[in-house]
């Protein structure tokens, strides 16, 4: 199962652009990483016309509705309960049973349209402040018993987000509503409170919204899209219960749920396709196999046999069957690979390795290749010198400036240091992932003249996060919650930011220079920012090297014979379901 | 007999004692806080009031200790967990909610039993009946081909892990020729018929692997059993094969082969993880490695203890049937 989403707490920015291009292009591991330009083109956008967030979707091609789709996958979600669900699967298959206010449109070419879900439009910036927020209900949109979804129960999923048994979920909107990043300080929630009402969140009538923050929050839309904005009956609330039984507003319900078998979607009859402007009900039901390994469910999908032709094997395809499946040409588009938005660093404690020098060596060591090929080589990720993905809006390749081959350049690394043999203790998972990558950090760096002692730690994450961990080096990724780089530059490089633990910069990055550029383009006018986050990247990788990019994430999974309409989502880069039928 | 099985019963109880502080005070000595794992990896602000708040509602912030008498009186008597208004009930037998997923672990280990179960009792009668016939019917043909043969695919089936064995079945019943499904567990209750077709492949893939190592301690047993005096004079007195073989030195046999059944069946219902992941069941050994590798105390906890009270209760069990079956053996 991929990790969690991190959750990123953004200053303010403005990221209504209108289109952004990135490049990116298949690795070849001959010359480095070779994303220095060219390639596909990403675009992404928010909708300024209301037509974009009306239903229908339009008619997938060749789908026809009925069968069922299978999904296979190793382990139960975590949570399924919107307000504290923070998985890229989970919020995956949720989509096929529940909406929020926003949501991404995708056409699985890389085009990328932020447009309204349950709401008429993105939103509406009342004072173009970006501080009052409005948002407006369509007209047609039900719960799965018929009754009308109101702004109350958007509302009412927002303020059980913030109750202390209802966590795991983002906390954005949260933070925001009160401004504080301890954010149940004081609202805690209906529970606790005995109020549904959230301070800064007003129910103008049954179909209108408010938010009003204290400062101003131009991502709302994006933060929108994740699940705390699901409607929630409160009459039909059975708090940390609805994990188990969540009510639907999209166009399945569930039908069945048998922790750790399975999980079964249905037809929801009073979902409206006329409202929804993402979604298909192609399959007649959707059901979750719960317990196969990755190694089984491709078998699975590859094989065929009776029901697994209409099977996506979503854990993605073990490194034991990777080339069989890259070397079987019959199967066509049943093998899906694609970028996913999550990046591998090799992160540096820049306040232990002060010397910039020393970091411009571990980045001309580093054997990146060889990191990758344990986890399954070119299908599994794309070597990449970049700190944002190519996911995201606005972001640009630029020639890697210590570009030590796609294996390490020690001749080159060993120069800069200058004789010296610095020390470096470099903290590994203790998982698989950790002794698998360990070794190839070590050796990369001691050819290169360094002293390395790996020490393999239980709690890596939290330990990272802590300031002043005593570790110089450790592997660490970043997948941001939507494709803007402000939930990536100013999460990972604001060093003004940290704090004693829970720090998401756990290269403990502080530059002045580098901060007040954050400043500046936070402020920016729509459009303009994408590009200018993609220079902040270049000036942060040029001067400071605070982390060595590794490579970037793909998604590679097969699919049976009767798959049809998969797309890979660029926010959260797993499949998604919206257009998917089965084949007559 | 009631002063053997006191004894046994109290015997036991001290070791299951013994593995819950020691269970407890591992999963306290390794370098971690559970409160900062649920918050840190997921929480971009995981300040100290909030691992407080994590550390309340968890009960994690009582000394540990006070956590141990409270997990285990809430075991035989329920308790509440946390404090303030986030407290929760948890009914006996309470075994805490899961850090991951927060669901009471009585629910996760109500759901993953029954999985383990059927595979391992399904399994055990595979490799019992198959095992002890054919180490039975190989001493008493010692020597023959149906000897040899089952000596060598004994020895086979005693090499061969059900990683590999496992995978191979699936490859040539599921996936090639599409004979079988892929096992799809559902409960006895609710379908006896699809119950038994997902238990096929996991019973023959252990039952047969195990049954080697049945097949080759019973015929060694048998072999010496038949050697016995007891044996030579009761065929001297003129008893029928039947009655020589079936009730005196079966019976003589058997005995050891009771133990390390016993022994092998509680340490099985502990978790059969392997047999689990191969053919895609989430039991109780597939839920155990998970949660030792998430750190998820409450589970570690209580799949732990249930797999002591197996290993234990199969070990008082064995001892009382040594003496029903070998009338050589007196409880005293």
């Amino acid at each position: 199962m991929r990790p969690r989403l991190a959750v990123a707490a953004t200053s303010a920015a403005l990221v209504l652009a209108s289109s952004a291009l990135a490049a990116c292009s298949e690795n070849t591991g001959e010359n480095g990483d070779s994303d220095n330009g060219g390639g596909k083109q990403f675009t992404s956008s928010i909708a300024t016309d209301p037509k974009d967030s009306q239903g229908p979707a339009a008619e997938v091609p060749g789908a026809k509705p009925g069968g069922a789709l299978k999904l296979i996958q190793e382990q139960d979600f975590e949570h399924l309960d919107p307000q504290r669900t923070y998985t890229f699967f989970g919020m995956s298959i949720q989509q096929m049973f529940v909406r929020t206010l926003t949501v991404f449109k995708e056409d699985g070419n890389g085009n990328v349209l932020l447009v309204g879900d349950l709401a008429t439009d993105p939103g509406k910036d009342v004072n173009k402040d970006c501080k009052t927020w409005e948002y407006t209900l369509k007209e047609g949109v039900k719960f799965e018993d018929g009754t009308p979804i109101k702004a109350a129960d958007v509302a009412y999923g927002i303020a059980r987000s913030f109750e202390e048994t209802i966590d795991g979920g983002p906390t954005y909107v949260q933070e925001w509503l009160a401004d504080n990043a301890e954010y149940n300080a004081t609202y805690k929630g209906p529970y606790t409170s005995g109020s549904d009402t959230v301070p800064g969140l007003t129910v103008k009538d049954d179909r209108t919204l408010v938010f009003t923050f204290a400062k101003p929050h131009c991502d709302l839309p994006f933060a929108l899209s994740l699940p705390t904005s699901v409607p929630v009956p409160k009459a039909q609330d059975t708090k940390t219960e609805y994990d188990r039984r969540v009510v639907s507003s999209g166009p399945y319900k569930i039908k069945e749920y048998v922790k750790d078998t399975r999980f079964v979607l249905e037809r929801n009859p009073n979902w409206d396709p006329k409202t929804d402007p993402l979604r298909h009900a192609y399959p007649e039901t959707i059901e979750v196999e719960i317990g196969p390994n990755d190694t089984a469910a491709t078998e699975r999908a590859l094989a065929g046999q009776g029901a697994d032709q209409t099977a996506v094997a979503w854990d993605e395809v073990p490194q034991a069957l990777v080339n069989q499946v890259l070397g079987d040409s019959s199967l066509g588009e049943r093998v899906v690979r694609k970028p996913s938005p999550s990046v591998w660093y090799l992160s540096i404690n820049n306040e232990r390795i002060k010397d910039v020098k020393v970091r411009q060596a571990i980045a001309y060591a580093i054997d990146k290749q060889g990191i990758l090929a344990t986890q399954g080589g070119d299908a599994s990720g794309k070597l990449t010198h970049t700190l944002l993905a190519d996911t995201t809006i606005g972001r640009t390749a630029y020639p890697n400036p210590y570009d030590g081959g796609p294996t390490g350049n020690p001749e080159k690394a060993k120069e800069l240091l200058g004789g010296q043999k610095p020390k470096l203790v470099f903290m590994s998972r203790a998982t698989a992932f950790g002794q698998q990558t360990a070794p190839i950090v070590e050796q990369s760096l001691e050819k290169a003249g360094f002293d390395v002692t790996v020490q393999y730690v239980e709690d890596h994450n939290p330990t990272a996060r802590t300031r002043g961990n005593p570790y110089d080096i450790y592997l660490s990724n970043w997948a941001a919650d939507w494709p803007s780089a402000v939930s990536t530059i100013p999460v990972l490089w604001d060093g003004r930011k940290l704090g004693p633990q829970g720090n998401s910069n756990v290269s403990y990055f502080n530059a002045d220079d580098v901060n007040a550029e954050i400043d500046r383009v936070s402020n920016l006018p729509a459009g303009e920012a994408g590009p200018e986050w993609a220079k902040i990247d270049q000036t942060i990788m040029e001067k400071y090297v605070p982390v060595v990019p590794i490579y970037q994430d793909n998604t590679f999974l097969v699919t049976g014979a009767k798959v049809g309409g998969l797309i890979v989502s660029e926010q959260f880069g797993v499949p998604v379901f919206y257009n998917s039928h089965i084949k007559q | 007999m009631l002063r053997f099985v006191v004894k046994k019963v109290l015997l036991a109880l001290s070791t299951l004692l013994a593995v819950s502080v020691i269970t407890f005070g591992m999963f306290f000595a390794v370098p971690n806080n559970p409160a900062e794992l649920m918050c840190g990896d997921s929480k971009n602000v995981c300040s100290p009031e909030r691992i407080e708040m994590i550390e309340r509602r968890m009960g994690l912030d009582k000394p540990i200790p006070v956590q141990y008498a409270e997990f285990m009186r809430g075991v035989f008597v329920g308790r509440t967990i946390g404090t303030g208004p986030t407290a929760r009930d948890c009914p006996a037998p309470c075994l805490g909610f899961s850090f991951r997923s927060d669901e009471p672990v009585t629910g996760i280990v109500g759901r993953t039993l029954p999985v383990t179960l059927s595979i391992v009792f399904g399994a055990a009668v595979v490799w019992l009946v198959l095992g002890v016939s054919i180490g039975m019917v190989s001493a008493l043909r010692r020597g023959s081909a149906f000897d040899k043969l089952a000596v060598g695919t004994s020895l086979v089936g005693a090499s061969m892990p059900i990683l590999l064995f496992g995978p191979l079945l699936l490859i040539g019943l599921v996936y090639e020729t599409g004979l079988l499904g892929y096992p799809r567990y559902t409960p006895l209750t609710e379908n006896p018929l699809a119950w038994a077709s997902a238990m096929i492949l996991p019973w023959f893939a252990l039952g047969f692997l195990n049954s080697a190592t049945y097949a080759r301690l019973s015929r060694a047993q048998m072999l010496e059993t038949l050697s016995e005096d007891f044996v030579r004079t009761a065929r001297a007195k003129g008893l029928s094969k039947i009655t020589v073989y079936g009730r005196h030195a079966l019976r003589a046999a058997i005995t050891p082969i009771i133990t390390i059944a016993g022994l092998d069946l509680g340490a099985y219902l502990g978790g059969t993880v392997i047999t689990e992941t191969v053919f895609g069941f989430t039991g109780l050994g597939r839920t155990a490695l998970n949660a030792a590798l998430d750190l998820d105390m409450p589970i570690v906890m209580a799949t732990v203890l249930l797999a002591a009270v197996f290993v234990v209760a199969a070990n008082v069990l064995v001892d009382m049937l040594y003496a029903v079956v070998d009338p050589r053996v007196r409880l005293g």
